[in-house]
């Protein structure tokens, strides 16, 4: 059960990562 | 003319019993609306297959050896070969699904994971009540409550209960506005379910909508690469959506592509509905721990938003992590509707749909990690 949630969890917040970084571009791009 | 008499004479109790399932199923679309496009075409499918001798399956006839049916053909090359019907549907489902309030409020793709915690909780219980893991897994991702990655990993890991376990997925991912507040409200004060949130609008650029389904799947494929069919064609319906130049596929995606596989899927499922099989004690018990998965899914996603509040100074309202899993947008309404019976000036529809967003990543994400761990396991 451990291995599956912390598999999710890796995945998901690298692409929480992602997101943060697209976002900031667009935001750096629209100012 | 005794042949006359063959079928009537070779019904089992078993055979009445799943014709009163497809019966039941059949009610439950029409006059319930539980997910008609799946559950009337699996009721009507369920009578197909358990009429005896049943040309819509396979059949051994006397002097002419097997005669293959259609239900048994279609569910040979669109599900068991390489799993196109389910995943094709992703391509779809990509497509009808905006990332925006996501990407607004990147905090949310947690909630996602965190209400997957139903998925590995009812595969232990499963697995304690003496299920194989083979069968444990496939039971357990009824709790990614998305009813074609339940048929995909179901298939892949070759379990026998495939056909509970879409009725299972199904419905209760049409029970969500039950199951949900009744899981949340074990888990949340009122007090809770009053919290307010802000919403700051802002737009998002073209170019992080393009881009962000071409990294998730990359990011997705290189951690998790079993889950990149999944994640893959998901990502690749959203791309065809968001890209612009596509308006017309998107729209085939989205309309008569999904319609086409919804109809084909339901009844090509019903081909494992075979009384032998399906009236079992196993069946009862898969109906109740799917029930278990969607509420430990529910709690799971509460549990962690309480969590986050402890480190955060933008309190979240619990009830908004409930929305992590994969109903859309059933889930999302549910949360606005309960956060406004908390507190009638509550608005939390834009995170929940955020959250519910992130709960179709995290439950593809969720199948292929299942089938990247559990053949690894046995």
């Amino acid at each position: 059960m451990g291995q599956g949630m912390a598999a999710i969890f890796v995945v998901i917040i690298i692409i929480y990562f992602v997101i943060l970084i697209l976002g900031r571009k667009g935001n750096k791009k629209e100012s | 003319m005794s042949f006359l008499l063959d079928g009537l004479l070779a019904t089992t109790w078993k055979q009445l019993i799943m014709y009163g399932v497809g019966a039941l199923l059949i009610y439950l679309a029409i006059s319930k609306k539980l997910e008609p496009s799946l559950l009337l075409p699996m009721g009507f499918g369920a009578i197909l297959v358990n009429l005896p001798y049943s040309g819509a399956i396979t059949q051994m006839m006397t002097g002419i050896g097997e005669v293959e049916g259609i239900l048994d053909w279609l569910f040979s090359v669109g599900i068991h070969a390489a799993e196109a019907m389910p995943l094709l549907l992703f391509i779809g489902i990509g497509a009808m699904i905006d990332f925006g309030p996501l990407l607004v409020n990147p905090k949310l793709i947690l909630f996602g994971a965190a209400a997957q915690w139903g998925i590995f909780a009812t595969i232990s219980v499963a697995t304690l009540l003496g299920f194989n893991l083979v069968d444990a897994a496939s039971i357990g991702i009824i709790g990614a409550a998305d009813g074609p990655t339940s048929i995909l990993v179901a298939q892949v890991l070759g379990s026998q209960y495939m056909g509970p376990i879409a009725i299972a997925a199904y419905s209760y991912m049409a029970l969500v506005p039950i199951i949900q507040p009744f899981a949340i409200k074990l888990v949340t004060t009122k007090k809770e379910r009053m919290i307010r949130m802000t919403y700051n609008p802002r737009n998002v650029s073209k170019r992080a909508k393009i881009l962000f389904p071409i990294i998730v799947t990359i990011v997705a494929g290189y951690v998790a690469p079993a889950s990149v069919s999944l994640v893959g064609l998901l990502m690749f319906g959203n791309l065809i959506r968001e890209c612009t130049v596509l308006d017309s596929l998107s729209e085939t995606a989205q309309t008569a592509m999904v319609n086409l596989i919804t109809l084909l899927l339901g009844i090509t499922i019903a081909s494992t509905m075979k009384a032998e099989g399906f009236v079992t004690v196993q069946t009862l018990m898969i109906m109740g721990l799917g029930l278990l998965a969607f509420v430990f899914d529910s709690i799971g996603g509460v549990l962690f938003a309480k969590l986050l509040n402890l480190f955060t100074k933008n309190k979240v309202n619990p009830m908004v992590g409930a929305a992590g899993i994969s109903a859309f947008p059933m889930s999302a309404r549910v949360i606005q509707r309960m956060g406004q019976e908390a507190d009638p000036q509550n608005h939390l529809l834009m995170h929940a749909v955020g959250a519910n967003v992130a709960g179709q990543i995290a439950s593809v994400i969720a199948g292929g990690v299942i089938l990247g761990l559990v053949p690894g396991l046995l």
